[in-house]
């Protein structure tokens, strides 16, 4: 049953929050249905948080396209997208021509200094590897979690140590949690450069019945990485890239390349 | 060549003008490619969003009368980065393969990608308008942050505290989106 003490923006609130008990909800969406404009309210917040969090959501259904339509059914439409399809094949071309220049100015610059450009691009395919957008989405609401949450705010903050040990007492604390936590923990142990223990926590991500277990993969591939050691860095890869819905399949298959 | 402005780039476009769009492809491209390349992409996927996102642009211009009141690189950029997300999701929803695909005409696809940059216009707009403070509570908030950390962050007495701050400015946000002739069309 609803409330009718409350308002209608807090019942919004409560349901989008999750905060809602079963029935309550089902009764809500039932008024969802039949009001257009509470519909509408629910519709925008939708909008509204994926704007915040950079993410994709479809326009309506029934927008009026049309004047847009005509207009790139046009002549001139036409004739603008050639001009832009001309100048890419020039671009491309250009590129191309320019392409044995840049091979003599790697030359050049390996026979130069060997030593310095093999360190920059070892670094530089680590930091071109790691994202933190990778790192799974734990922060959750009310005190339940709260250390998983202080976890999570320490290593945001880059402070390492501190979440390192918040990591450690909250695995010992607790005998339930969401597997994900793993990465934190280990990226917690790689930020610090201790490889081993970092190893250690993918290892237990990925051993575990996750659904996002081959993320483990993944980071213990990054370990690999960073600790500059390529036989085992591609052996890791080439157990990701065996199955196409393994965590950054692609990425696994473009490192491979660039390595080769 | 002298650096040419926003002006100078669409006049470039409509006019056919090779050299000045070649300029624009140098001097911008590079930027798209890099981001799409850190965001499961490849140089083809950018050159191809770069492209759309000039073709949209133009129809904008034409047809919506649309001025831009930044600096060009940075609405083409912001027009890929919402290029390639709404790319991403189709490409995730063909691996599902869920749902019935709707059937439109690349005219359609290109026409609803440019109400979609509309969309997000106005809802960059309006978040501009409001507070730094009620800005940045809603950036935590959407993001599912903890009212914990956002009365730690903010120095509230406590979580009701908190709750009723991102309550009045998420309100505030809607209002403000609701109020603009946009919303119907847009939202």
């Amino acid at each position: 049953m609803l409330d009718s003490n409350k308002n209608r923006d807090e019942l919004i609130e409560q349901y989008l929050g999750g905060s809602m008990s079963h029935a309550t909800s089902i009764a809500f969406e039932k008024l969802i249905l039949e009001d257009k404009n509470l519909a509408k309210e629910i519709e925008l917040h939708k909008q509204l948080s994926a704007h915040f969090n950079e993410n994709y959501i479809p326009l309506k259904k029934g927008s009026n396209t049309s004047d847009l339509d005509t207009y790139f059914r046009s002549h001139e439409a036409k004739n603008i997208l050639k001009t832009i399809e001309n100048v890419e094949a020039i671009h491309s071309s250009k590129k191309k021509f320019k392409f044995p220049i840049s091979i003599a100015a790697s030359i050049i610059g390996v026979m130069i200094c060997v030593v310095g450009y093999l360190q920059f691009s070892k670094n530089d395919l680590y930091e071109d590897y790691y994202t933190e957008n990778d790192l799974p989405s734990l922060v959750s609401r009310g005190t339940k979690n709260n250390l998983q949450n202080d976890i999570i705010v320490a290593y945001q903050k880059k402070q390492y140590t501190v979440a390192n040990n918040l990591y450690r007492s909250y695995i010992d604390s607790t005998t339930v949690f969401n597997e994900n936590i793993f990465i934190y923990g280990g990226m917690t142990y790689l930020e610090l450069n201790e490889f081993d223990k970092a190893l250690l926590e993918f290892h237990k991500m990925t051993t575990s019945n996750s659904i996002d277990k081959s993320k483990g993969l993944w980071f213990t591939a990054l370990v690999y990485l960073k600790k500059e050691e390529y036989t085992l860095l591609k052996e890791t890869l080439h157990t990701i890239v065996q199955k196409k819905g393994n965590f950054n399949y692609k990425k696994a298959t473009t490192l491979l390349q660039e390595l080769d | 060549m002298t650096q040419p402005n926003a002006n100078d780039y669409l006049e470039a476009l409509f006019e056919g003008n090779e050299k000045v769009v070649l300029k624009m492809y140098e001097d911008i491209l590079p930027k798209v490619v890099s981001f799409v390349k850190k965001n499961k992409g490849t140089h083809q996927d950018a050159q191809e969003i770069f492209q759309k996102a000039l073709y949209q642009l133009t129809a904008r211009v034409k047809v919506n009368k649309f001025e831009i009141n930044t600096s060009f690189e940075a609405y083409l950029f912001t027009a890929c980065k919402n290029l390639w997300r709404r790319e991403l999701n189709n490409r995730k929803k063909e691996v599902r393969n869920d749902g019935v695909f709707e059937l439109v005409s690349e005219e359609q696809n290109n026409s609803k990608a440019i109400l979609e940059q509309e969309r997000w216009e106005l809802f960059e707009e309006k978040i501009n308008s409001l507070s730094e403070i009620c800005k940045e509570l809603l950036k935590l908030y959407f993001k599912k942050t903890s009212y914990k950390v956002i009365v730690e962050k903010f120095n509230y007495a406590n979580e009701n505290t908190a709750f009723q701050r991102v309550f009045k400015c998420k309100k505030r946000l809607a209002d403000l989106v609701k109020l603009d002739k946009r919303f119907q069309e847009l939202c």
